[in-house]
């Protein structure tokens, strides 16, 4: 038996020794380009199923307590067109990075914003899904025979000081019920004139795929947005992105049918 | 570090150790690119200890897991294996005789389970401890032994069986 493990050890190093030769010093660009994609595939499924877990704990808790309250936005120009009071967490989480938000100089997201009433936030959440919704890059486009609903959650991030661009987590999804179908959700930049009932979206961009993630994450946002979008700060505005998309689902098909939504996240 | 920093940091130990588990360069350049990106991904907003060290236990489990169907698809063709020369002078002759005994010897190692094929890379290629390879592969030290004996024996036995069959001692 010795011999045999002595000839497997110098099988191996053989083999071994005889892909050294063509293996380049470094790793081929392609490969990492790659790398890249494959990530950020990776990393989009997860977010999806992310996304759908959240969306069926949602329901859970709210079929339990939640309470849909209207009220003034807590987070700013884009912000949802009511406080979201399902869970103290993400009541907390969007209190904490409007307070993070505000502080930041460069971008407003001051108390005048406060001002804003609900119904203005809920025209302007109800513009931009529009305006999302003829992008195929959008789940809307992926499927446009579905009978499922294109819900749309933003959490607003912060805007420039003249509130022309906008830069907002959003999670648009085709919600089945409250199952989530397909969906995305991502960092998004918003070009707009108005606001209100008279908000006109200029343009909007999110960041590609792959490599082009990072470069365009820091071309289109802040300096001291580019870590919350590319770190771990994420999870709870997509979280609660993912609860607000629901509810705007839930509100659409009540709407539709003439009825209240049910207890929403 | 950067993406291109972590992929040139792994990438040609990944490579070697790949492609002696699933015997094709092909098939070891996906491997070593779907361990990379699920290392990557998971390291992306939250803490992995030690990237480098969870880059290998990935590729390894995800050889022992998925690779081996794709192996037995798609194999590297294996060079004909060169005769003794008759005759000829003893050094020579053993020198291609060794050589033949490695092809072959790879041949039979590319036919081994996954997990034995796993084992003994890690044992003795990679000279890792029964403990380093059970820790890497996520099973107990138990297993790597049993494994190693397993993969062996399948070994002692094919080499044998070829042996006699060829006709050559």
């Amino acid at each position: 038996m010795a011999d045999l493990e002595a000839q497997v050890r110098a099988t191996l190093a053989d083999r071994a020794g005889r892909l050294e030769g063509p293996l380049p010093y470094a790793a081929p660009p392609a490969l990492v380009d790659a790398v890249a994609t494959r990530a950020a595939q990776l990393h989009r499924r997860r977010t999806l199923v992310r996304v759908g877990g959240a969306a069926a704990a949602v329901a859970v808790i709210g079929l339990a307590a939640a309470t849909l309250v209207r009220g003034p936005s807590v987070a700013g120009p884009l912000g949802p067109a009511g406080s979201v009071t399902a869970t103290a967490t993400a009541t907390r989480t969007v209190d904490s990075a409007t307070a993070t938000a505000t502080a930041t100089a460069t971008r407003t997201v001051d108390s005048g914003t406060s001002g804003d009433t609900s119904a203005q936030a809920a025209a302007e959440d109800r513009i931009i899904r529009a305006a999302l919704a003829a992008d195929p890059a959008f789940p809307a486009g992926w499927d446009p025979q579905s009978q499922a609903v294109f819900g749309c959650g933003f959490y607003r991030v912060g805007a420039s000081a003249d509130l022309t661009y906008r830069y907002v987590w959003a999670n648009c999804s085709m919600f089945q019920g409250d199952t989530v179908v397909s969906g995305m959700s991502v960092p998004l930049w918003l070009h707009v004139r108005g606001s209100g009932e008279s908000l006109e979206v200029l343009g909007h961009e999110i960041p590609g795929d792959g490599t082009a993630y990072t470069a365009d994450v820091r071309r289109l946002f802040p300096a001291d947005l580019v870590d919350t979008f590319l770190g771990a700060p994420t999870t709870e505005i997509v979280r609660v992105a993912g609860a607000l998309a629901l509810r705007d689902a839930r509100e659409q098909r009540a709407s539709a049918a003439g009825t209240t939504p049910t207890a929403a996240p | 570090m950067d993406l291109e920093g972590f992929v040139n940091a792994h990438y040609a130990q990944l490579l070697r150790r790949a492609y002696l588990l699933t015997g094709s360069r092909a098939d070891a350049e996906d491997l070593v690119q779907e361990a990379l990106a699920r290392t990557w991904e998971a390291a992306r907003g939250r803490a992995v200890e030690s990237p480098g060290a969870y880059v290998h236990r990935t590729m390894v489990n995800l050889y022992v897991s998925r690779w081996r169907r794709r192996r037995l698809r798609r194999e590297d063709p294996v060079a004909e294996i060169p005769e003794p020369v008759a005759g000829g002078a003893r050094h020579t002759a053993d020198a291609v005789g060794e050589v033949a005994e490695r092809d072959r010897l790879w041949r039979v190692l590319g036919s081994l389970p996954a997990k034995q094929r796993a084992v003994l890379v890690l044992r003795y290629y990679e000279d890792l401890s029964e403990g380093a390879a059970a820790d890497l592969l996520g099973v107990t030290v138990g297993t790597v032994r049993s494994q190693t004996w397993k993969g062996l024996r399948r070994l002692e036995a094919a080499l044998g069986s070829r042996v006699e069959g060829d006709g050559r001692g």
